[in-house]
């Protein structure tokens, strides 16, 4: 824990969390970009999620929405990503001991996992079922947990800002 | 019409009010129930209290438009302000902390759909996507889900500023964001109305097929604006 602390603390003082930190329109102009960011990845995502329920797209082949939607999904979450973490960086400490950013990295985490075990275990019979309206249950059940953890990312994500409490 | 005038040393209440105190530690303004949170701090308490802390404490302590002047609104606006401020439903949005936070919430989900489509509308005028869909198509579905959002995003708009009126209408930032968003949905219009006509109105020749691509292009930026500005209404300093 303690080493974690150390960790945190170096990360705030580097030159790169300072400059966000210290200068007066980095900060903005870098949460600008990640709310631009998670806007994409919501809004790709979602259309994806809703092919998998079986309520959009639904005369078209689940593989097909994947490759056109997924690239520009993993485009938004990269720079989602890295804006995120150099928010983060800005004051670290502060984030690390804020509840909501917890449950939005705890999410975040869910989120990947629901993703890795619908790649692995339910698109391995994707072939049975790609063009069909009515996808199997594991699939539902994928995309109802993924749209149910984005939104809760989303929420957590402006709860944050209004929750602060700057720690030594 | 703005006056610019020399700017008074901010009171603990402007603080409060404005989007700069909010979008960052917010003081008074808070969610749990840690015992340093139930203080409100004056801006200079603020400043000794915790020298560099918070993560904009600069941002807090530096209004934004130079040399400590700032833009205050015309006087009917600020009367306007006074008075939505204290009206029911008014009253109703900002007795419950979390009230604010979830109308956000969906507000960005709202913009997620919007440029999650958007974008995808472009990528496909682009050609760089979805080959086995025509344009029509394609056009077809964004536009329907970009309509459907703007009134998502207009309900809850209007509740974010009848919670906190001063905050947007009188924020730059948001009168920028407005003007945008007017643009960015005459733009499409433009682009839309044609294809009442003709569905395949921006591919029957080269050139339309450009024009077409230019105005994807032209309103994803537009709507990039509308995000952005969106975002710095918590930072420029209203009223």
């Amino acid at each position: 824990m303690e080493r974690l602390d150390w960790l945190l603390h170096w990360l705030k003082e580097t030159s790169f969390a300072t400059a966000i930190r210290e200068n007066a329109s980095l900060f903005p102009w870098l949460e600008s970009v990640h709310v631009l960011a998670v806007a994409v990845v919501i809004g790709t995502i979602a259309l994806i999620e809703l092919r998998l329920i079986g309520v959009t797209s639904l005369n078209r082949p689940v593989s097909r929405v994947l490759k056109d939607v997924l690239p520009v999904t993993w485009g938004g979450f990269g720079l989602a990503t890295l804006s995120g973490f150099l928010l983060f960086s800005s004051n670290a400490p502060t984030y690390a001991h804020n509840t909501f950013f917890l449950m939005k990295a705890a999410m975040l985490a869910a989120a990947g996992l629901n993703a890795f075990a619908f790649h692995t275990f339910t698109a391995r019979s994707l072939p049975r079922w790609d063009t069909a309206a009515s996808t199997p249950v594991q699939a539902k059940l994928s995309g109802v947990l993924s749209l149910v953890m984005w939104v809760g990312i989303v929420a957590c994500g402006r709860w944050v800002g209004f929750t602060l409490v700057p720690t030594p | 019409m703005s006056v610019i005038r020399e700017a008074a040393p901010p009171s603990s209440k402007k603080w409060q009010r404005s989007g700069a105190w909010r979008g960052c530690v917010s003081y008074g303004r808070h969610w749990s129930l840690t015992e340093n949170l139930k203080q409100t701090y004056t801006s200079a308490e603020y400043r000794t209290a915790h020298p560099g802390t918070a993560r904009n404490a600069h941002a807090l302590l530096r209004p934004p438009t130079a040399g400590g002047k700032i833009v205050t609104a015309p006087e009917h606006l600020d009367h306007f302000c006074e008075w939505l401020k204290v009206t029911p439903l008014a009253n109703a949005l900002s007795s419950a902390e979390w009230v604010v936070p979830a109308v956000q919430t969906v507000h960005i989900l709202a913009i997620g759909a919007v440029v999650g489509s958007g974008l995808i509308l472009t990528l496909r005028a682009l050609g760089l996507i979805a080959p086995d869909q025509t344009l029509a198509t394609v056009n077809l579905r964004s536009l329907r889900v970009i309509w459907w959002s703007l009134p998502i995003l207009l309900v809850t708009g209007l509740l974010m500023i009848t919670a906190e009126p001063a905050r947007s209408l009188e924020n730059p930032a948001f009168a920028l964001k407005m003007a945008l968003l007017l643009t960015s949905i005459a733009v499409n219009l433009g682009y839309q109305v044609p294809l009442k006509r003709n569905p395949d109105f921006w591919e029957l020749s080269a050139g339309r097929r450009r024009v077409g691509r230019l105005i994807a292009l032209v309103t994803l930026g537009l709507w990039v604006g509308v995000v952005f500005s969106g975002r710095w209404i918590a930072y420029v300093q209203a009223g």
